[in-house]
């Protein structure tokens, strides 16, 4: 357990290096009966299925719905942007379609909203109130962020200079494809060893 | 082996540092990105495939034959992007290192695959030209992407890789290096004087750029 918590740990400082640190970001990994879940107190907590509220309660729906091991709810500026705007980033960037997916929307700010859109996707919008990332491992929820924050930059910074060329939806699909088979189910499970969450 | 082993030591060391350099200012994020410093005109060193910067070691660069990619030997499995990297040195005898990375204002100008006018004198010196263009699109790992690259580099030492990056290129690491500096502030440079143009405004901040934005698409 100890390691998984020096995981999230080690996953919230990123989000402050990688310039992805807003208003009240959280980093949570599924555990037995719950999960564990690091705040901006950077107090690693544990709360088990049926007992969260507020964010506590976003997270253990995502987890009760979806397949995801891990979950950053992050508030990076250029990602509050579009959130803020209620838009749909298409894919504007090679690795956006690889690592985020073909778009990323954004729900209303309701649990079930968000639950809904994470299933059979791995990020979303959520309206004035930044992004949710999941993966199968704490290291892949931050990199789909990562990535989440880059295209958002493309798609805001963009917006003065006429605006952002879409990739064509079968190449963006082609693509997503290929990274998931190529993220294989043998580097997921390596890096979940290393995260502690085997 | 048109080169010595002190040589070949030295190199393996630059191509580390800059790996080491590009994540100290942000150049790139985590392991992505590549670069490639000449041997001789038959030869390169690249970086591997999907290693962390500050892990690598020069010794796990591998050496790579510039005519033919596919042959490679020592070092650790080498990046996927080297073709592109071979091409540019394959056509230009006088470049001697590549960095192919994606750092953040760049992206933004290969997402709306749109030109960069290089305003400054010493930038246009630097750069190689009064625009960087962009290379046509291709699905990475692409004969389309490598040659969209090699044509739109031609006259420059640096262009866009639409929808992916940019590529620098130099007579040395260090000019490689300072040519992607200059792209990424130049980059950034012009974007926020478009912000400025678009609000009318005369100072510029991220909040100026997020409300103007905001505002369009709720147009």
């Amino acid at each position: 357990m100890s390691k998984l918590q020096d995981a999230l740990l080690e996953q919230y400082n990123r989000l402050e290096e990688y310039n992805l640190l807003g208003d009240s970001d959280y980093i949570s990994a599924r555990t037995d009966g719950g999960m564990l879940i690091v705040g901006p107190s950077r107090e690693v907590k544990f709360v088990a299925y049926g007992k969260g509220e507020g964010e506590d309660a976003l997270h253990l729906a995502i987890y009760a719905d979806t397949d995801a091991a891990a979950i950053v709810h992050a508030h990076p500026g250029y990602v509050s942007a579009v959130s803020k705007a209620g838009a749909t980033i298409p894919a504007v960037l090679d690795d956006m379609a690889q690592i985020v997916g073909p778009t990323c929307r954004t729900v209303a700010a309701d649990n079930r909203k968000v639950v809904k859109e994470l299933k059979g996707r791995n990020s979303c919008l959520i309206k004035g109130d930044g992004a949710v990332t999941t993966g199968r491992t704490l290291d892949e929820a931050f990199t789909c962020m990562l990535v989440l924050q880059k295209a958002s930059i493309c798609y805001v910074g963009g917006s003065v200079l006429g605006g952002c060329t879409v990739i064509n939806g079968i190449e963006a699909r082609l693509m997503r494809f290929v990274y998931k088979k190529k993220y294989s189910k043998i580097n997921t499970e390596n890096k979940k060893a290393e995260e502690g969450n085997a | 082996m048109a080169w010595t082993a002190e040589e070949e030591l030295r190199l393996r060391q630059v191509i580390k540092d800059a790996g080491v350099n590009l994540l100290k200012e942000n150049l790139v994020q985590g392991t992505w990105g590549n670069t490639a410093v000449r041997l001789d005109s038959e030869y390169m060193l690249v970086t591997p495939t999907g290693l962390d910067y500050i892990a690598l070691k020069p010794e796990d660069m591998p050496v790579v034959n510039i005519a033919d990619p596919s042959i490679w030997r020592d070092g650790k499995k080498p990046t996927s992007e080297r073709k592109i990297h071979a091409s540019v040195m394959a056509d230009r005898p006088e470049i001697n290192a590549t960095i192919h990375s994606h750092p953040y204002y760049c992206s933004v100008f290969a997402s709306v695959r749109r030109e960069l006018p290089v305003q400054d004198k010493a930038d246009r010196e630097l750069l190689g030209g009064e625009n960087i263009r962009v290379g046509k699109y291709g699905l990475p790992g692409t004969k389309t992407l490598k040659k969209g690259t090699v044509e739109a580099i031609k006259g420059r030492n640096a262009c866009f890789m639409a929808s992916h990056g940019v590529f620098c290129a130099g007579k040395d690491m260090d000019e490689a290096f300072e040519i992607m500096r200059a792209m990424e502030r130049c980059c950034k440079n012009y974007i926020e004087e478009m912000t400025l143009k678009a609000t009318g405004q005369s100072v510029y901040s991220d909040e100026l750029l997020f409300d103007y934005f905001v505002s369009r698409m709720s147009k």
